[in-house]
């Protein structure tokens, strides 16, 4: 605060100087006439020794203050490098905003890095302000321009002085960054060793199912990321699609066969009687559920019988294609909802049925067999799928990121400029000048004023 | 009735007439009816009777009265008899040029006492610079904070102030890359307490700089000091025995939780992210390799997933070898940032680079890219040099994440 108000103080001065000048110019020139006044500049003294001093003083404290004064004020470029940014769109293709980079969230964030004392989210963002680098007409179709390069400017203002501008603008940028990548680009997280769950507290079938709901996973981030980057190799040579291969295989020949059939085969079960009981209330309810969708679809049958012969007839319908072309599509009214709905039932009771198959399937070999030496087997299976599971994660993990850094490194550029010497010099030029004119025009009124 | 003619003529005709002519023209004789006028300029005074003498005599005359009979004559300037008005606007400018000279002078000493003294005022508080690295390794962000060449110098009461902000910034690791104790220090009580303190904030290292070798070694770690001391040649070179050598400072570090590392590395797990820290004693270019290379390339080459930091004390070594990397992150001090840093010209001198060493392409202050990696030479927190001119003592803090 003080530097901004001592950086006035060179300006005040010079304006006191020309002040006073004008004022005494103004009162002795009205006794004399234009050639006389002419003259007396005409034959003025310019160069005075205590005028260059004055001038020469003023200027450096003015060069000083400035400098430290400059130190308040510094801007950033963030640069979108991803081809959805030309479209104004994020990575995800989503509506990019460019508010987004003061955001409260960002600020806060920008805050607990920096450990900031004694200011406000708000305290900064009203030091901060956001435009596109290039910045275009929307009225005319030919200047219309989509930036993809952003200015961020930050003017400390009387709260936010204390703090290193530079410092600040650079963690909000980085914060940004951080906030951006999370935002729109690395929402799909795995599941880490620490949140995986205690194997032996759980039943065979389930921990089937679990690894299977987990290999699924695994593929699911894989194919994802496929589709966004189909061609792009790992350090390890690999690329999405031939690590999901390998979960693929993996899941049908380790959790399916072998392990699932270790269990079923040999009716593998921690707590027999209560897992069975277990399956068998399933039954019962997938039985209501079969049952409710059986009439369902008889329902829709009778509907669809009930319907006269009229509205089953298929009509033409005025459409058009993608490319906006017209053309009359076949359709038949009246019965496609029913008819839609009717194979949805149908497919559901057929998948209640093969559900409750199977649970009499593993209830008749859970109550067949009782082998612990085979419970043995099946924890070391467990194990060992459970591990390998693991090692696809981090390998997918590892891919996943080596492409989030491939492709999100240098999706946001940041480069981060304050005043520079050459424009801290014009302005100390320009001072100069104008302290000099001042001066100089002081020195002329008290002199050579006054001698007429 | 001299002064009054020219005065007049001075009054009515143009400025260059007057400049040319009427300056070098004295009145020799104004009396009975007779105007004696004698030119001691160096133009032809044909010119002057051709251009301008019916108007000069009728001003004159207009004066003086026009019963006067005028004469001109031109004598040869003599120095001692250069019309007094001239003479003084000689003397007049050389006064100028002198008093300007003087003032400038005065001026300048002043303002450049003005300069250290404020410089020095404002090096009681230190400045946080942030740095951004980015790093496959890391599975999550992370924090280290680098404090160098400290010269048992003090901010705020037992280093409170540096102690206060170091807690808030949340370190996850702390890193003292050497000179922290002055070799001339009456005590090392303040930085021990320092790194106590510290420690409880964060698993601490604490790295040698020339500063502590000077006092605890009392010789230079250069290779041929070291082999004298120690009796060795290329073939039996022990560095071991360099590295069991233990003294006071380490052994009061180890007991306030800091690890020094001399020649060694040590992992600390951060979030899920195992941290390497390389910690170099012979930081001198001719002692690293035989003396610190083995564990430097084990620390290299062993547990490569993991994030590798290499800390130093001097910069000389990134200068000197061409390698293929040197971690992940590297980090040193010593150059106190050029002392003094000029607009344009950057770092003004440091002891083995002399003066201007960033244009002679020296590491001396900020971020370089070694090897395709960051190298981050930090300024350091001494505070008692009066030269120390636009380079704010700095803590330095480095984010690490993947992005």
């Amino acid at each position: 605060m003080l530097t901004s108000l001592l950086y006035k103080l060179p300006y005040l001065v010079i304006g006191v100087f020309f002040v006073i000048a004008a004022v005494t110019i103004f009162l002795r020139a009205r006794k004399m006439t234009r050639s006389e006044f002419f003259k007396v500049f005409k034959e003025a003294k310019y160069i005075q020794a205590w005028v260059l001093i004055v001038t020469f003083v003023l200027s450096f404290a003015f060069g000083v203050l400035n400098h430290l004064n400059s130190k308040n004020w510094v801007s950033a470029v963030v640069a979108l490098n991803y081809s959805e940014a030309s479209q104004a769109q994020n990575s995800n293709g989503t509506r990019y905003n460019m508010a987004e980079i003061t955001c409260d969230e960002v600020i806060e964030k920008a805050i607990e890095k920096g450990a900031f004392e004694n200011v406000t989210v708000k305290d900064i963002k009203s030091c901060l302000s956001v435009y596109p680098y290039v910045q275009g007409n929307v009225n005319s179709k030919e200047e219309y321009h989509i930036s993809t390069e952003f200015i961020v400017e930050y003017c400390a203002s009387r709260k936010t002085r204390h703090l290193d501008a530079e410092s600040v603008i650079q963690l909000i940028t980085s914060a940004y960054k951080e906030y951006y990548i999370e935002k729109y680009t690395d929402s799909y997280r795995l599941k880490t060793d620490e949140e995986r769950p205690d194997f032996s507290k759980m039943e065979y079938m389930d921990i089937v199912l679990y690894l299977n709901k987990e290999a699924t996973g695994i593929l699911n981030y894989l194919y994802g990321l496929s589709e966004k980057g189909s061609s792009f190799v790992t350090s390890t040579n690999t690329t999405f699609n031939s690590i999901a291969g390998k979960v693929f295989q993996f899941r049908q020949t380790q959790i399916e066969e072998n392990l699932k059939s270790l269990i079923l085969q040999n009716g593998i079960v921690r707590d027999k009687s209560g897992y069975v009981d277990r399956l068998s209330y399933q039954n019962v309810n997938t039985g209501f559920d079969r049952q409710k969708h059986a009439a369902s679809f008889n329902l829709c049958n009778q509907a669809i019988a009930m319907y006269s012969e009229e509205m089953t007839r298929v009509v033409l319908v005025p459409t058009w294609d993608e490319v906006g072309k017209y053309y009359m599509g076949r359709t038949k009214v009246g019965i496609d909802e029913l008819s839609v709905k009717a194979t949805g039932y149908s497919d559901l009771v057929a998948g209640n049925e093969k559900e409750i198959m199977d649970n009499n399937l593993v209830i008749s070999k859970m109550n067949a067999a009782a082998n612990v030496n085979v419970n043995q087997m099946a924890d070391t299976l467990v194990a060992s799928i459970d591990k390998s599971l693991i090692d696809f994660t981090k390998e997918a993990i590892t891919a996943g990121r080596e492409f989030s850094n491939y492709k999100m490194n240098q999706c946001i550029a940041v480069s981060v400029s304050g005043t520079s010497l050459f424009s801290e010099l014009k302005d100390i030029l320009i001072f100069a000048i104008l302290a000099y004119a001042a001066i100089v025009l002081y020195a002329i009124a008290k002199k050579d004023f006054k001698k007429e | 009735m001299k002064t009054r003619i020219i005065e007049h003529l001075k009054k009515v005709l143009p400025p260059e007439v007057v400049f040319t002519w009427i300056d070098n023209f004295v009145i020799e004789k104004c009396e009975n009816n007779e105007i004696v006028i004698v030119y001691y300029g160096n133009e032809p005074l044909s010119k002057f009777k051709k251009e301008y003498q019916e108007t000069v005599y009728s001003h004159i005359c207009f004066v003086a009265g026009y019963e006067n009979k005028i004469k001109l004559k031109q004598r040869k300037v003599k120095r001692e008899k250069v019309p007094k008005d001239i003479k003084e606007k000689k003397q007049g400018r050389g006064s100028v040029a002198k008093w300007f000279v003087l003032s400038f002078i005065f001026i300048a000493i002043a303002l450049s006492i003005a300069l250290v003294i404020g410089n020095y005022i404002a090096d009681r508080t230190f400045q946080e610079t942030f740095y951004n690295v980015s790093s496959l390794k890391a599975n999550n962000t992370m924090r280290v904070i680098q404090i160098s060449d400290l010269h048992s110098c003090e901010y705020g009461e037992n280093n409170k102030v540096l102690i206060d902000r170091v807690t808030k910034l949340k370190p996850d690791i702390i890193i003292y890359t050497g000179d922290c104790l002055d070799s001339k220090a009456a005590s090392r009580t303040n930085v021990v307490k320092l790194c106590e303190t510290l420690a409880k904030v964060a698993p601490s290292y604490y790295i040698y700089g020339n500063n502590e070798v000077e006092r605890f070694y009392k010789f230079p770690l250069n290779q041929t000091e070291l082999d004298a001391k120690f009796g060795f040649n290329d073939k039996n070179r022990d560095p071991s025995k360099l590295t069991a050598i233990t003294d006071d400072l380490e052994k009061d570090l180890e007991a306030a939780g800091v690890k020094v590392l001399k020649n060694e590395k040590d992992t600390v797990l951060v979030g899920t992210t195992n941290v390497d820290v390389f910690g170099v004693l012979t930081s001198n270019p001719s002692s690293f390799w035989s003396y610190a290379g083995d564990e430097f390339n084990k620390f290299l080459y062993e547990n490569t997933e993991n994030l590798k930091i290499m800390a130093i004390h001097e910069p000389t070594v990134f200068t000197e070898f061409e390698v293929e990397t040197w971690g992940d992150l590297a980090i040193c001090g010593h150059t106190h940032g050029g002392t003094a840093r000029l607009p344009l010209f950057g770092a003004l001198y440091t002891h083995e680079e002399g003066f201007l060493p960033e244009r002679q392409g020296y590491y001396v202050f900020g971020r370089y890219e070694v090897s395709g990696r960051p190298l981050i030479v930090n300024s350091g927190l001494v505070n008692n040099n009066l030269l120390r001119i636009n380079n704010k003592p700095e803590v330095v803090i480095i984010d690490i994440n993947r992005f």
